[in-house]
Formats: structure tokens, sequence, C-alpha cells
């Protein structure tokens, strides 16, 4: 059941949300074109003495605005797929389409992990998108002769041939990968449960207006969440800080890096047990639809 | 007798108001049934919970001899009273999304009905008219194969014809060993096609019959008897 | 088109006296194979059970029978369908008599009345 529940929740948002990550990669195709044309127009004119000046001016600033326009548009993607994550959430729970949702044989529990994966799903793709996307821009639209921005490409690859490398001395690379991936993936699930949380509430406590009722909560919530962690944090720092001290500098740096990484781990996850549980509690035994 | 739906002190209240008053139900299986009321007497309530969109305040209620839960929903069908398909939704689209979550549907079924009705496979949700989107609902909740099918209102707000099919749909649909629940306040209507009938003032069942028996003792219709219970 | 119903008797007994009219003007043929209950349901637009409980009573009365491999036909004893006819025209008879009785009329102005119709029709039928 929980697959065809992801089955659906994906087709749900495809709809919406592939077209806009087709737009993005689209946009910064335009983009990169309009920064080439750009300097190479710039470089035609130095090299030719400009006669029409005007002209000249006038492509450069339509592309430069443009260029801009479309880097902004690219950075609200990130927004705006999750106001359409979050858009298919509420309606899926909370309108009319939640007759169709609540009467369905599935536990409440499999109805919020399809919202979840789908939604973490489609924030990393659009997120390899725009990154994509920018590595296409900083490659290919920033070189000012030939082709391709070599010194990009240099960099780039430096960083796996020398950063890396030097890096692997003091941690493990296989470990810290994983950890990375893993907390940042749970730090992505805790702030979607959140987010989800809040729609939930906002929309118990306020029959009209709740969209702004569900941004109050998040705000609200957001500001709790920050408290705890931030109390969590410093005795966590407190407790690491004591016991590192005592003990060689350079090695157990590696090994602090780690354990405070994990225990950030262990925060996420406690606060995505803490908002599923309570999300579906309220979903379970406080539903109300009009 | 096996109940479909049992309910025992079934009580429901919204902060100060009560929806439903200790309210005591058995239906027996193969019959057609109807929710009688005005508006607000808590007829859309009652079949919310046992449809499990609700949950009551106090009270047990037991569908197919089971608490409502996952298990009674794939043998509960409801017919809501609102559009709860999703605009961007086709025909086909809802087809499959019914065959994907639910055993009991039977697509065929629903296909040769919604072609007599004419509609496009292709065709969404929000191009059709509200008529044949109720009808449409209709469809996909009576072509499965449920043992407790519950209509909230299903002829109220449509045209004589429109009326007229969904009652032969109801009609055609009749399986004795399934239960049909109907809530409504368009009782003259409905009448020829009850076996029994509840009715539901402010939250209280105040009584269940048949309705030959009205018939028979009263010499009324259900509609006369209506009135005269619910006189303003 | 669904059948029409009046308010203050039973369903099955006023569905029992239209299938019953049907089998005695032969509309329903004798020996008829009768829809199913489910599609005479309906056809008149009534709850299956009660289409079944008014076929259960007319099987009593004879005039329906349940055949294990046909389903239901319509009877082919000829003198159960003239009794029913007796039956049924006798009652009418008696409310009409009762009718008239209540416009003030005599049983013998009514006589007059039926046979002055009698000649109007032959003149009809004669002219035309």
């Amino acid at each position: 059941m929980l697959g065809k529940l992801i089955k659906h929740d994906f087709r749900a948002l495809s709809r919406t949300l592939f077209p806009l990550q087709i737009g993005i990669l689209a946009g910064g195709l335009v983009a990169t074109l309009l920064t080439v044309l750009t300097i190479r127009l710039n470089n035609a004119s130095a090299s030719a003495h400009s006669g029409s000046n005007i002209l000249h001016g006038v492509i450069m600033v339509t592309s430069v605005t443009m260029s801009v326009l479309i880097a902004v548009a690219i950075a609200a993607s990130a927004f705006v797929t999750l106001l359409l994550i979050c858009s298919h959430f509420y309606k899926s729970f909370l309108s009319d389409e939640g007759y169709l949702t609540f009467t369905l044989p599935v536990s409440t529990s499999n109805l919020l992990w399809s919202k979840l994966f789908t939604g973490i799903f489609w924030m990393l793709i659009n997120a390899v998108v725009i990154l994509v996307t920018i590595l296409i821009f900083a490659v290919f639209g920033t070189s000012s002769t030939g082709i391709a921005n070599f010194s990009v490409l240099q960099t780039i690859q430096s960083f796996f041939t020398q950063i890396l490398p030097e890096a692997a001395q003091y941690v493990s690379l296989p470990l810290v990968i994983i950890e990375c991936v893993v907390i940042g993936l749970l730090a992505l699930a805790s702030q979607l449960l959140e987010i989800y949380f809040a729609i939930i509430v906002g929309g118990q406590v306020a029959k009209k207006h709740r969209i702004l009722a569900a941004i109050g909560m998040y705000l609200l919530i957001n500001m709790g969440v920050g408290i705890i962690s931030s109390v969590y944090t410093s005795l966590i720092a407190f407790g690491e800080g004591a016991w590192t001290l005592t003990l060689d500098a350079t090695r157990e740096t590696g090994t602090f890096f780690l354990s405070v990484f994990g225990w950030y781990g262990l925060l996420f996850a406690g606060l995505c047990v803490l908002f599923f549980l309570v999300s579906r509690s309220i979903l379970k035994k406080n539903l109300n639809l009009q | 007798m096996e109940a479909i739906l049992e309910a025992r002190g079934l009580t429901k209240r919204y902060g100060a108001t009560l929806a439903l008053n200790n309210v005591d139900i058995t239906l027996p299986k193969g019959k057609i049934v109807g929710l009688l009321g005005p508006n607000g007497s808590g007829k859309t309530t009652l079949l919310k919970i046992a449809a499990g969109l609700l949950t009551p305040t106090n009270g047990v209620i037991l569908a197919d001899n089971r608490p409502i839960g996952e298990a009674t929903k794939s043998v509960v069908s409801f017919l809501p009273e609102r559009t709860y398909l999703p605009d961007w939704m086709t025909v086909t689209d809802c087809l499959d999304y019914f065959t994907d979550f639910y055993e009991d549907f039977d697509g065929k079924r629903a296909e040769d009905m919604l072609g007599r009705l004419a509609v496009p496979a292709n065709k969404k949700m929000r191009t059709l008219s509200k008529g044949t989107r109720e009808k449409m609902q209709l469809v996909l909740v009576m072509s499965r194969r449920a043992k407790l099918y519950l209509l909230d209102e299903p002829i109220g707000g449509v045209d004589p014809a429109t009326r007229d099919y969904i009652l032969n749909t109801i009609i055609g649909n009749y399986d004795n060993e399934a239960t049909i629940l109907i809530s409504t306040h368009l009782i003259a209507d409905v009448e020829k096609v009850l076996d029994e009938f509840l009715f539901l003032k402010e939250g209280v069942i105040t009584m269940h019959d048949t309705t030959d028996n009205v018939r028979e003792t009263q010499g009324k219709s259900l509609d006369e008897l209506f009135r005269e219970v619910f006189r303003c | 088109m669904a059948w029409q119903f009046t308010s203050n008797r039973p369903i099955y007994q006023q569905i029992m006296e239209e299938i019953e009219l049907r089998i005695l003007n032969g509309t329903y043929e004798k020996g008829m194979r009768l829809p199913s209950v489910r599609d005479l349901a309906m056809t008149a637009a009534v709850n299956p059970n009660t289409m079944q409980r008014a076929l259960s009573e007319l099987e009593n009365q004879g005039l329906v029978a349940t055949q294990r491999n046909t389903g239901r036909t319509v009877t082919t004893d000829e003198e159960a369908i003239k009794h029913a006819r007796t039956v049924k025209a006798d009652s009418l008879t008696d409310t009409f008599l009762l009718q008239m009785k209540a416009l003030g009329l005599t049983k013998k102005e009514v006589l007059e009345r039926l046979a002055e119709r009698e000649e109007k029709e032959e003149e009809h039928g004669s002219n035309s």
C-alpha cells in the first residue's frame, strides 16, 4: 500500500514539479546563452571600435537584466518547489480531497510516510537541477575566451584531486560522506515534517485563513525548535569541548567533527520522530474536514 | 442476524454542540436504509464517523463487526456530499486510483456505467459539469463491491433526471449481502427505494422502522409521516 | 418510466395490483418469462426487496410461478387468471356502484346510463 501511495503522490507532484525543473534548466541555458552573447559582443565591439554604441548598450543592458532575473528565478525555484510540495500536502489532507485520502484503507502513518518520501525526493531533484544549472552557467557562461571556462573546471577538479585526499589523512572519507548524507537527509526530513506539522496545526486552529495560520504556526514552532536546538547543542558542546581540551588537537579534530555531527544527527532524528508522531495523532483523532 | 453497522451510545460533541446524542443503531445486511432528518440533524456526522473521517466523543461503533479503522475502510464505500475528486485528475486517472487502492473495485462495471453516461476517458474533473461530476463520483463508489455503502445526500441539488439515474443506479447495484445507507431530506423521492428508515432529530434517533410498516399501520406515506414528526 | 404509486397503501400491494393488471389484460402473456427481480425493480424504480415481496405474494395467489431453470413465469393456469379477473372486476364494480350512489344516482339510473352509452357506441360503430 505504501508503494501505491508513493506512486500516486509522485504522480500528482510530477504534474507541476517536472515542468518546473525543466523550466529551470531551460532558464539556465537561456541565461548562459545571454551572458555568452554579452561577452562576445563586448569583445567584438572592443576590437571593432564600436560604431553603434547605443545598440551595443541596449543589448548589454537587456541581456544582463535578463540574466539577473533568470538567476533570481532559479533561486526562487527552490522556494516554489517547496511551495508546490506543501500545496499538495494541504490539498491531499485538509481540503475536500481529504474525503478521498482518509477513506483509503491505509494507515495514517503510511499516508505521512508517502508525503515525506515524495517531498524529500523532489527537493533533492530540485537541488540537483539547480546545481547542474549553476554548473552549466559557471562553465559555459563565464568564459571570455573559447567555449568553456577552464579555470572553473580546474577548480572543481582540484577539489577532487587535492583537497579531498588531504582531508582523507585526518578523517575517514567514506564515513564522513555517509554521515553528511544521512544527516543532510535527516535535516531535510525534520524541516519538511516541521512544515507539514505547521500546516496541520494551522488547519486545526483556524477554519478560515488556514494558510496564514499555518505560516504563523510554522514561525512559532521554528522558534520552539530553535530554543530546543540551542539548549541541546550548548549542552553537547560543553560536554564535548571539556573532553576535547584534554586530547591531542589535530587528530581529535576529526573525531570531534564526527561526533558533533553525530549529535546533530540525533537532534534532527528526534525532531523528525516528534513531528511525525504528533502529526499522525492529530490526523487520526482530530480530523474534521469541512 | 449479523449486523453490518452497529452503534451503541454513539455521541459526538463539537465544543458546545452535541451533534449525535447517545445513538443506538443496528443495521442488517441486504437492506437499503434511509437516514432521514432535516439539515443539521447529525446525518453527515454519523456517516463520517462510520466512514472513519471523524472520531466519536463517546460510545461504540462497529462496521462488519470490527471497530472503524483501516480494515473497515476496505469494506465501506463512502460518497460525500462534496466534489472530492482532484480537479486535475482525468476519468482514467480516477479509475486507476480506485483500482489500485480498493481490491473490491469492479473497474469493468465502472467503465460500462461511464460509457453509458458518455463521459470521455481523458476528460479532467474540472471540465465536467457539476451533475456529471456527481454521477462520476457515484459510479466510482457504487462500483466497489463493498459491504456497506454510505451515501450522503446523493440526490440533493441535482435535476430530476439525474435523480432518477442515481436512484436507478442504487437499485441496480443492490446486493443482498450489502447494505446501503442513504442520508437525505428528500423523502418523497427515495421512499420507494427504501426497505427501512431512521429518523434523526437533533442528534437523536426517534424512529427506526420499515417503510411497509408505516403504510400498513398508519396508512401514511413516509413523506407524510416525516412532515408530522418534524413539524416546525 | 417509473410506475406511479399512491401514498397511503403499501407499495408492494400496489406493485401486485399493477402486475396482476398486466397479466389480466394480456400485457404479460400466459407462460411468459418475467424479467428478473432486479430488472423489474429498476423499471418500476422500487426497492428490489419490495418487488420480491410482491412477486412472492402473487405466487401465493397462483398468478405467478417459479420454475427451477427459467425463473419466474406468468401462470398458464387459465382458471387462476379467470378467477383473478372475476375478483378484480367484482371489486371495481362494487366501487363504481358506491361512487355512483355517492353522487345520488339510483341503481336504475345507473343501468339506464350504461344502456345509453352502449347505444351511442353502436351508432358510432355503424357510422364509421
